[in-house]
């Protein structure tokens, strides 16, 4: 099946200075994907050439199929894109905007009608239908840039740091909206809150400086091959390291060590186990070392950023 | 009909400020206050100087003439102020990220606001008409050459909104948007008063200012030539902003 969003080799720069390198991605349906970096990364400018607000100097950018840069009203059918100030009226009411949307995205009066009623429901926007968007909350404008976003049923939705400025009780219902959007869509979605990625996303891409610098799917990053051993008296290192199957033996101190092996984790253990039994090393415990996001994070991005 | 809903929403949006009914409410203060001078001069003045000769000034040539030319011009004076509002604000408040993430094209864009600043326009020009009606029982109007000014002010107000448009379009910053727009405005009259005067007239500077083609509509005559160059210059600059939307993108 062609992905829902497909990016090849994509390019940009402001005046002189490249912001985006060569940068790929794509998009399943149904998935949350995450796009990941520190400031002046270029997430923005990324998620602003997806949407075909910026044309990209090489590279080509397809939505569902349709080349974004080659029949953009065509392509943007399929879009619904949040940016990090949603793009509200304060003039006018939560109603008379979203129907004012469902318009502009070819809707007929009666769809975008109909269409509005669940997208008030699914945001929880009705007890605010006829408000002023600018006299309502951050919370509820961030609702309503979503619905927005959502209105003509997109098969894209494009949300640049979506809980930015919300409170943690704000925050939390709007990863929930997130996780019941990729039921109709994919989602691909710019932040920094690492422990949001870790919630709510099936697939983290990380850029610095406009290069992607790592890109993997949050289940596998919960498989590492690296366990550490702690044992009661000072740790056979050189016994460990002659074992089959095992790549390197770090020491960490007199009675702890992490070994880094090709196989499995489970097989691993066993292993250790058995040996450990025939020469009694006497471990006392033995563990997986799961790589978490922010250590992915902090060695892909940070350390190479300094 | 995705055009027809942007258009009516731009113009229902302008509508909904209410800078733009203050703005309106002061400018017809003005105009009035310089109608009833203009009155009192007339039959003060102009009434007695004139009395009696072939072919005196009557009340449309003395009295709603000069009010239709500073009409024109005070009216064109407040077509910047409506076009920060929407174009530059938008821009600033990143409002205008609704409409190019939607597949709408940035010819609608642009025609939607024109439309906006049009609707304005008319008002205040249809609104401008009141004061000559409200003396139409009691002297003789000449309603032809008060309607040829009223379409002159029309164009020519149209023609300067398209040209405030283009300007917002370069800039987020409204004091660059808005010196920019009254730059145009005095560079136009700069173009007509040097193009005019004594011993440096040029006629390419006055065929290129706006000013020289408002002049007759507003005094009576409404010549194609003027009516074509209005056009032409409203084109123009719809033309340069929609370019300048999609040179934004690259």
């Amino acid at each position: 099946m062609e992905p829902i969003v497909q990016a090849i080799n994509v390019s940009h720069q402001y005046g002189t200075q490249k912001s985006v390198y060569d940068l790929s991605l794509s998009l399943e349906t149904g998935e949350v994907m995450a796009l990941l970096g520190t400031n002046g990364a270029g997430k923005t400018t990324t998620l602003k050439l997806l949407t075909g607000e910026l044309i990209p100097l090489t590279g080509s950018i397809k939505i569902n199929g349709v080349d974004i840069n080659l029949h953009p009203c065509k392509a943007k059918h399929n879009l619904g894109y949040l940016p990090d100030i949603a793009p509200l009226y304060g003039d006018l009411t939560v109603d008379e905007f979203l129907m004012f949307c469902g318009r502009i995205r070819g809707m007929s009066a009666n769809d975008a009608r109909v269409r509005m009623g669940e997208v008030k429901s699914f945001c929880e926007l009705k007890s605010v239908s006829r408000r002023l968007i600018s006299k309502l909350s951050k919370g509820y404008q961030q609702r309503i840039g979503i619905a927005q976003a959502i209105i003509h049923k997109p098969v894209v939705i494009i949300l640049d740091e979506p809980t930015n400025g919300l409170d943690p009780t704000q925050m939390q219902e709007m990863r929930d909206l997130i996780l019941h959007l990729r039921n109709q869509s994919g989602v691909l979605l710019s932040t920094h809150q690492l422990n949001e990625v870790e919630q709510i996303c099936d697939r983290v891409h990380m850029i610095k400086s406009g290069r992607t610098v790592f890109c993997e799917k949050i289940d596998d990053l919960q498989q590492s091959n690296r366990i550490r051993v702690r044992f009661k008296s000072v740790a056979p290192v050189e016994a460990i390291e002659k074992l089959p199957e095992i790549n390197k033996v770090i020491k960490l101190s007199d009675t702890q060590i992490e070994v880094i092996a090709d196989t499995k984790p489970d097989e691993v253990k066993s292993l250790l186990i058995s040996n450990s039994q025939e020469e009694d090393w006497n471990v006392i415990e033995i563990y997986d070392v799961k790589e978490t996001l922010e250590n992915i994070f902090v060695s892909e991005v940070l350390r190479s950023h300094h | 009909m995705i055009t027809f809903n942007i258009c009516l929403n731009e113009i229902r949006r302008i509508w909904l400020q209410p800078l733009v009914w203050v703005v309106l409410g002061i400018t017809f203060v003005i105009i009035a206050l310089l109608f009833l001078v203009l009155l009192n001069n007339f039959y003060s003045e102009t009434q007695v100087k004139y009395a009696g000769l072939p072919y005196a000034p009557g009340v449309t040539d003395a009295v709603i003439y000069p009010m239709l030319f500073w009409s024109t011009l005070i009216g064109a004076l407040m077509i910047p102020i409506f076009t920060l509002r929407l174009i530059t604000e938008e821009k600033i408040r990143q409002q205008h990220i609704l409409l190019s993430s939607a597949p709408v094209s940035c010819r609608i864009i642009i025609f939607s606001k024109l439309c906006a600043l049009l609707s304005v326009i008319l008002s205040f020009s249809l609104l401008t008409l009141t004061f000559p009606a409200t003396i139409e029982n009691f002297v003789d109007l000449d309603w032809g050459k008060i309607f040829s000014g009223i379409i002159g002010m029309i164009f020519f107000q149209a023609s300067f909104a398209a040209a405030c448009i283009w300007i917002a379009t370069l800039s987020k910053s409204l004091i660059f948007t808005l010196l920019s727009c009254l730059g145009f405005f005095i560079f136009s009259f700069v173009l007509f008063f040097s193009g005019s005067s004594e011993g440096s007239s040029s006629s390419l500077f006055l065929y290129l200012s706006n000013f020289s083609h408002v002049l007759a509509p507003l005094s009576g005559l409404i010549s194609s030539q003027d009516i074509f160059y209005f056009i032409l210059i409203t084109l123009l600059f719809s033309a340069l902003a929609v370019i300048q939307l999609r040179f934004k993108r690259d």
